[in-house]
């Protein structure tokens, strides 16, 4: 069931795919994909590439999939593991959503970080008080991580 | 070996004496004589010829006659012989060959004539034992054999001795045929020869003449079994002459057996009388003797005795009953006698009035009976009807009329000639205003007597329009009902919010019907079929129009026919499986479920995801009783109101009222134990607020009752009764509730506890506890016009809402500003300040803050100043005081400003 969806998915990011992103199975496995995102221009992450690993559910669509950095970044919420603190992934997350659309919400998560709801406390704490002391410290670790 | 026993008890073959005859004959040896066998040997023919002639006399039908015979020339000498008869019916008797193969053994007709003769062959023996097998085996009834006495003798074939020793035993072979007579149960004769038998029994039976005399005449002829009527053969026809005589005395001239004919055309008659049709029948005319009850007889006449006494008569009654109604239909003597007649029938009495009884009713007494209708005398000096029964005694006119009251000259119902002595009830206009401002009528006696208050209890208007409780219904109350709109009615607008099943199950519980699965048989404008289930609201969208609309996460709509359901309230038509899927997984987290596409919760108006959307609901209730409040909190507090109110009651009713509501609150209380009625909240059910409310309406009820004896001696009379009046009155509202009080009564009592409480607090300015240069302050023209302001900022006839309470306080800040201000001179100081400005009053005005100032020369302000003591805004322009400052009567006494329009502002 869940894998003519994956398929179409695949099939869909071939023919239209996200600006910025790219996604695709790694092996044989359907249900295990790696996806790559271009650090936004307008932001600390530019020029960076960064590598995510996505993991399908049986009942996807209608559980969301899992998705985290394999590569290390930055920012407020995302942690070392690379847990991703992305309404869409967990609560939020709707059959009608689709990776194409999950790597866009990621994409303009890189751009605008939610300091409200953060997974590291302590960036968001310099992310709300010294954006210029957030901008470098990004920087730096997309040159050191992600290029 | 033929079954000699076969026909043992059957009845004998007619004519003969016995079943299984064999007539041994001693013709053989003429046969051995004689070379040609044709020629000589006719006896067997004739034999067999003489027994068929004599079983047709006896009535036996020709067609159960069979002959058989083992040798074919004889068959056909037979045959011919018959031919040669001449008679018919010979010429239908059966002819069978014994060696025939073609014979089978079911038996064929009745009775055969077996004719043994010597073949000249080795086993003709077995031969004969095979004939008379087949013969007994073809036969019914039973079996005539004839066979030369030599078959007997020669026998030495070893079965056909014993067979021959079994029938002799038997007495069945015997030198003669016995021929017997039925009709007079005799053997006639034995008989040797075809002659012997015509002579012994010329016509079947015996040679005794007939003598049968049905006609009246006597038979001449020998015994015949057959046509022992005499009628439908014309060999035993009586053709006597006949006897019978007319009518008119004439001879019938035809014989006998013909019917009588006159040859002067005139009737027979039977000796009953009727005419003779058939001579031989008994008469079957119908009797017609009039019966006891005057209908004739309906019996056959040869069937009636003529004595009549036991026949019934089958005729209809025609008897009418003593009022003259016909008898119901029913046999004329059926139980010798009518039944009661049951006809409605219309009577009139002596009185003239017109009863309806049933004709014959057995209680129905028409010398007793009283009339119980309305009595139609009319009285001549009023022309009224007297109310009273028939059998009543009529008496003075009772009649109720509207006769105008002596003192007001109001329409009063009234009885006639009697004097008005009650005081006038009509509806009238009051004197007094109502405080709701409705156009009342109250009593004409009360007209001018009751207050402002007390008119509003009379009011029937409709209560305020547009009142949307938490229901959203408008208050269908009236305006004294509703307590002019501060304490409306509970609602009792049906619900109409859509259950979430629809089916039979009470109000929250779970629904456990399961969707149908069966399509939906409509067609979608595009004349497509719809893509939903059969009885669910139809999904927009179309397999082949417009496939865009189908919503199917699993990308499987090309597979197979697959079913949609339309989400509410979006509209969204997504695949049936697909939202399965989506609606049974679990939440992380305690939310409505929601459409895939827009987010909206789906309403729980989906019946066939009930259960699912339910299930989130029931998270939610969990929360919501989390905070409700815990449940033994609630009954410890529900217990401890318990223990207080029956503590109360136990210490004596010190409150007039007390025990009335103590013993409310407590039936109130109590009440979850013993019933269960789901309909209605109970205690059990309540939210620790609202039992904090019970707790609070409780308490404040005390604390007032509680103050009130004293408050009697204290207040000014009109004020407290004002208060006591105020007071009663939300308490009878509240105790016409029903308990516990609904969340819009919660709150419309305590808004009408902080007015009570309110009043309390107004009234308590005004009341002798007070010092007097409070009160009398109170009392002067400023204080008496911001007091009025204040109470009638309470009085208002609209829920004592937030705004309304504010500016109640504001009012009331400004009337005690006006009672609190002291001068805080001694009264010796402040005389002599008056006197040293002037001995005219009006001058002294003060500031807001109640601080004095003296206005010199004319004693109007001309211009503007601040307070020396607080810096407040006084004086004033063109001889006109600001609005804040007040005259300060406190210091000389004035009671208006020496410049007269200084005030006039």
């Amino acid at each position: 069931m869940a894998l003519k969806r994956i398929n179409k998915e695949l099939q869909d990011l071939g023919t239209d795919p996200p600006a910025q992103c790219s996604a695709g199975p790694i092996g044989e496995d359907m249900f295990h994909w790696q996806a790559t995102i271009m650090g936004p221009p307008d932001s600390p992450y530019q020029g960076g590439v960064f590598f995510l690993s996505i993991h399908f559910p049986v009942d996807y669509p209608f559980k969301p999939p899992k998705v985290s950095f394999t590569t290390r970044i930055y920012h407020p919420n995302i942690n070392a593991n690379g847990s991703i603190c992305l309404d869409i992934l967990r609560s939020q997350w709707s059959p009608a959503l689709t990776i194409s659309k999950v790597l866009l919400s990621i994409c303009s998560l890189l751009c605008d970080a939610n300091p409200d709801d953060p997974l590291v406390p302590e960036i968001a704490r310099i992310y709300k008080t010294d954006r210029n002391k957030y901008n470098e410290l990004a920087r730096e670790w997309t040159r050191k991580y992600a290029m | 070996m033929g079954d000699i026993k076969k026909f043992k008890g059957k009845r004998k073959i007619p004519g003969f004496n016995g079943n299984l005859l064999f007539y041994a004959h001693g013709k053989e040896c003429l046969m051995q004589i004689s070379e040609k066998l044709s020629v000589v040997d006719t006896f067997g023919c004739d034999m067999v010829a003489g027994v068929c002639r004599h079983l047709l006399l006896n009535n036996f039908p020709v067609h159960q006659i069979q002959v058989m015979c083992n040798k074919l020339e004889r068959i056909k000498q037979m045959s011919s012989r018959f031919q040669c008869q001449g008679s018919k019916p010979f010429q239908a008797i059966k002819l069978l060959y014994t060696e025939d193969d073609n014979i089978d053994t079911a038996p064929s007709r009745c009775v055969t004539i077996l004719d043994l003769v010597s073949l000249g062959s080795k086993d003709e023996q077995k031969n004969f034992i095979c004939s008379i097998s087949k013969a007994i085996a073809k036969s019914r009834n039973g079996v005539i054999i004839i066979a030369s006495f030599m078959l007997i003798l020669k026998a030495n074939d070893e079965e056909w001795v014993t067979l021959i020793n079994k029938m002799y035993k038997s007495g069945y072979i015997k030198p003669f045929l016995s021929v017997r007579c039925d009709t007079h149960n005799k053997v006639c004769r034995d008989i040797t020869t075809a002659e012997e038998l015509s002579l012994a029994s010329p016509r079947g039976g015996c040679l005794e003449i007939c003598r049968w005399r049905g006609c009246g005449h006597e038979c001449g002829s020998v015994c015949h079994p057959v046509n022992t009527d005499h009628c439908s053969n014309g060999d035993y026809l009586c053709r006597e002459t006949c006897q019978l005589i007319c009518c008119n005395g004439h001879h019938c001239i035809l014989p006998c057996y013909h019917d009588c004919v006159c040859e002067w055309g005139c009737i027979f008659l039977r000796n009953c009388g009727h005419p003779l049709e058939d001579k031989d029948t008994v008469c079957y005319q119908p009797c017609q003797t009039p019966l006891k009850c005057g209908h004739p007889c309906s019996k056959i006449c040869s069937e009636c005795d003529k004595s009549h006494e036991d026949v019934e008569c089958k005729k209809r009654c025609d008897k009418t009953c003593p009022r003259g109604h016909p008898c119901v239909p029913h046999r004329c003597d059926k139980d010798k006698g009518c039944p009661p007649c049951r006809i409605v029938t219309q009577l009139k009495l002596e009185c003239r009035h017109m009863l309806t009884i049933t004709c014959s009713d057995p209680d129905f007494d028409e010398e007793n009976y009283v009339c119980h209708l309305q009595c139609e005398r009319t009285y001549a000096f009023c022309g009224h009807r007297c109310v009273k029964r028939c059998y009543e005694e009529c008496g003075p006119c009772e009649t109720i009329s509207l006769r105008p009251h002596p003192k007001c000259g109001h329409p009063t119902p009234s009885q006639c000639h009697v004097p008005i002595l009650d005081p006038c009830i009509y509806p009238v206009q009051a004197k007094n205003p109502s405080f709701c401002g409705h156009e009342i009528l109250v009593p004409c006696y009360l007209s001018d007597k009751l207050s402002s208050a007390d008119i509003s209890v009379y009011c029937r208007a409709d209560c305020v329009k547009g009142v949307t409780n938490v229901c959203g219904h408008d208050c269908k109350g009236s305006c004294m009902r509703c307590y002019q709109g501060r304490f409306h009615i509970r609602c009792t607008e049906p619900c109409e919010k859509s259950l979430i099943c629809r089916h039979f199950k009470i109000c929250g519980e779970t629904c456990d019907r399961e969707g149908c699965r069966e399509p939906c048989p409509k067609l979608l404008p595009c004349q497509h079929p719809c893509v939903g289930f059969c009885g669910e609201t139809c999904p927009d969208g179309c397999r082949i129009c417009t496939p865009d609309k189908l919503i199917d996460f699993l990308e499987l709509s090309g597979e197979e026919t697959r079913f949609y359901v339309r989400i509410p309230p979006c509209g969204h038509a997504i695949e049936e499986s697909n939202l399965t899927e989506w609606l049974s997984t679990k939440n992380t987290e305690i939310k409505l479920k929601f459409c895939p596409i827009c987010l909206v919760p789906i309403h729980p108006t989906l019946k066939r995801f009930s259960l699912q959307i339910q299930e989130c609901w029931k998270d939610v209730q969990q929360v919501k009783s989390a905070i409700r409040g815990d449940e033994n909190e609630i009954k410890k507090r529900l217990e401890q109101i318990e223990g207080d109110v029956i503590k109360i009651l136990e210490s004596g009713s010190y409150v007039p009222k007390f025990p009335k509501l103590g013993n409310h609150i407590l039936t109130e209380l109590r009440k979850p134990m013993k019933t269960t009625n789901k309909s209605r909240v109970t205690f059990d059910s309540m939210s620790l607020g609202k039992v904090q409310c019970i707790e609070w309406v409780f308490k404040e009820w005390k604390r007032v009752e509680e103050s009130l004896p004293l408050y009697e001696n204290l207040w000014i009379p009109e004020y407290f009764n004002k208060f006591k009046a105020e007071h009663t009155r939300l308490f009878d509202f509240t105790m016409r509730r029903i308990w516990p009080l609904h969340v819009n009564e919660v709150e419309a009592i305590r808004l009408e506890f902080t007015r009570v409480s309110d009043i309390q607090r107004l009234y308590e300015r005004i009341s002798l506890e007070m010092e007097d240069h409070i009160l009398k302050l109170g009392k002067s023209v400023e204080g008496q016009k911001k007091f009025r302001e204040a109470e009638a900022a309470l009085y208002l006839r609209q829920p004592y809402t937030e705004e309304a309470q504010i500016e109640f306080d504001r009012k009331f800040k400004v009337f005690s500003r006006i009672q609190n201000y002291t001068l805080q001179l001694t009264d010796r100081e402040r005389q002599e300040i008056v006197d040293a400005f002037g001995t005219r009053a009006g001058r002294w005005f003060k500031c807001p803050n109640g601080h004095v100032f003296v206005v010199t020369e004319c004693g109007g302000p001309t211009e503007r100043g601040l307070c020396n003591e607080c810096g407040a805004p006084i004086g004033g322009e063109d001889h006109q005081l600001i609005e804040e400052n007040q005259l300060a009567t406190e210091m000389d006494g004035a009671q208006a400003p020496i410049w007269t329009t200084a005030l006039q502002r």
